[in-house]
């Protein structure tokens, strides 16, 4: 064996090294071309698991809002119209008697309304005012103003009057919920006087904000209610986000952010 | 040269030191790496000592094929099983390999023959595996595969163990040349690089193996 050998050799030490560094580099490449794939397909499958997940929280809702709907509807067609017969009837039976007796027939007839107020005021947390009649924050003042009536607790609500934007019903009907939910929240569990309401429109994002001056709670613990999951859930729906900031004795502030529509709808004069 | 066989011999130790620092979780697998390194510094330092001696001792670098193996291919079984991605059969592929080895060490090659054929199909071996599992790791994506120590040893291993097939094969053929200094030269300048991207690659496999510990 002579120097051709030995060059051969070397050359041979030469190329297989370089392809031996070669071929590593084309693994790396071929495990990270793989990985992009495969992540693809996982982003993919997630998207089409979220999309399907939001799709059957948007029926839930749907089915809930049909259920109240038919339950304000039985209460008002069954229920309201025996207690408004049974109070007519009261009354008449009174007409013909006198003293002792018209009296209690005359106080039955008096609790008989204070409950059919009762049962009306059921019926109006079942179903919202007509969304396509009112404008959002219309309602909500509305609602606003019925709960100060019955409760005492002083809610302000802020709102540009000149910004009008057209949001789907299904978002204004959410965000309607989601409101009266929070509403309702501190009423039963804030023990404070006043709430504030803020809304706010930019090109971009819709921001309502609510503030009460109330007890607060610790917004970092695990445990949260069904009616905060229900919130959240109804926020995710318009495809917003909630932050609750909120520490015991500090009140709680409520920050729900949600994208504008497209096109927005100009004011004309 | 002898410069460039200090710093090679010397590299191992540096390796080891620097896994011993980095590593604080005694029961993370790649200790076993680091470990290894430190036998392949006793293993460099008999082994020049013997050369300086003119005395070969082929014993010692069969067995260190044995032992090389077996921590590699521990390493990568017990980081699969760390995330629960071990499976049955990766495990009895690896103890059937793992007897190939055996087999091959003490009953074919019986030691102290030459050439290697403990180092050549030890290091088959470890191609083989390191391939496998760096494919089977690609799959994970539970995180970044630049954050995943295996990635790094595998690719060490896969880079280190092709260079010595090539270096063991050729240098089987040199010996037999009357006068093989040129592509003695030229292997030691392969194996010098080989072993500074190795070792530059398992530092960084110990130093995101650090990162999680």
């Amino acid at each position: 064996m002579g120097s051709g050998t030995e060059n051969l050799i070397i050359s041979l030490v030469i190329f297989g090294t370089i392809t031996m560094l070669l071929f590593v580099v084309a693994l790396v490449y071929m495990i990270l071309y793989h990985r992009r794939s495969l992540l693809f397909n996982q982003m993919e499958r997630d998207l089409t698991a979220q999309r399907h997940r939001r799709e059957m929280d948007r029926h839930e809702s749907l089915a809930q809002e049909r259920e109240r709907q038919r339950i304000a509807r039985d209460l008002h067609d069954e229920i309201g119209s025996a207690l408004v017969n049974t109070r007519r009837h009261l009354m008449s039976m009174s007409e013909g008697l006198s003293g002792d007796e018209k009296r209690r027939l005359e106080q039955m007839a008096h609790q008989m309304h204070e409950t059919m107020n009762g049962l009306h005021r059921i019926i109006s947390e079942l179903t919202p005012p007509s969304l396509d009649v009112l404008h959002l924050t219309e309602a909500l003042r509305f609602y606003a103003h019925q709960v100060s009536e019955a409760t005492g607790l002083r809610i302000a609500l802020d709102t540009d009057a000149s910004t009008s934007r057209t949001l789907a019903s299904e978002v204004q009907l959410a965000l309607y919920r989601t409101l009266q939910e929070i509403i309702n929240n501190t009423v039963k569990h804030a023990q404070c006087q006043c709430m504030d309401i803020i809304w706010e429109e930019t090109d971009e994002v819709l921001t309502i904000t609510t503030y009460d001056n109330g007890v607060g709670f610790d917004a970092s613990g695990t445990h949260t209610g069904h009616g905060l999951h229900n919130i959240r859930n109804r926020v995710a729906l318009c495809g917003g986000t909630l932050t609750i900031t909120s520490s015991p004795g500090h009140g709680t502030q409520h920050t729900i952010v949600v994208p504008s529509p497209e096109k927005p709808i100009k004011t004309t004069p | 040269m002898n410069n460039g066989v200090n710093l090679i011999a010397l590299m191992p130790l540096g390796i080891f030191i620097l896994g011993l620092i980095r590593i604080r979780n005694w029961q993370d697998p790649i200790l076993l790496v680091v470990f290894l390194f430190l036998i392949a510094f006793l293993v460099e330092i008999i082994g020049l000592t013997k050369f300086f001696e003119n005395e070969i001792r082929i014993i010692i670098s069969n067995l260190f094929a044995f032992i090389y193996v077996i921590l590699i291919l521990s390493y990568y079984c017990l980081t699969l099983k760390k995330r629960n991605r071990l499976s049955i059969s990766t495990l009895i592929l690896t103890g059937v390999a793992i007897l190939l080895l055996i087999v091959f060490s003490f009953w074919i090659d019986q030691v102290i023959n030459y050439p290697h054929y403990a180092w050549q199909v030890g290091s088959l071996i470890v191609v083989v595996f390191s391939c496998c599992f760096l494919i089977l790791e690609g799959r994970d994506l539970s995180s970044r595969i630049w954050m995943k120590d295996l990635f790094w040893i595998a690719l060490a291993n896969i880079i280190y163990t092709s260079g010595s097939l090539l270096d063991f094969s050729v240098r089987f053929y040199a010996i037999q040349l009357e006068n093989p200094f040129r592509i003695f030269k030229i292997l030691f300048i392969q194996t010098f690089i080989i072993n500074i991207i190795t070792y530059s690659l398992i530092l960084k496999g110990i130093w995101e193996a650090g990162r999680k510990t």
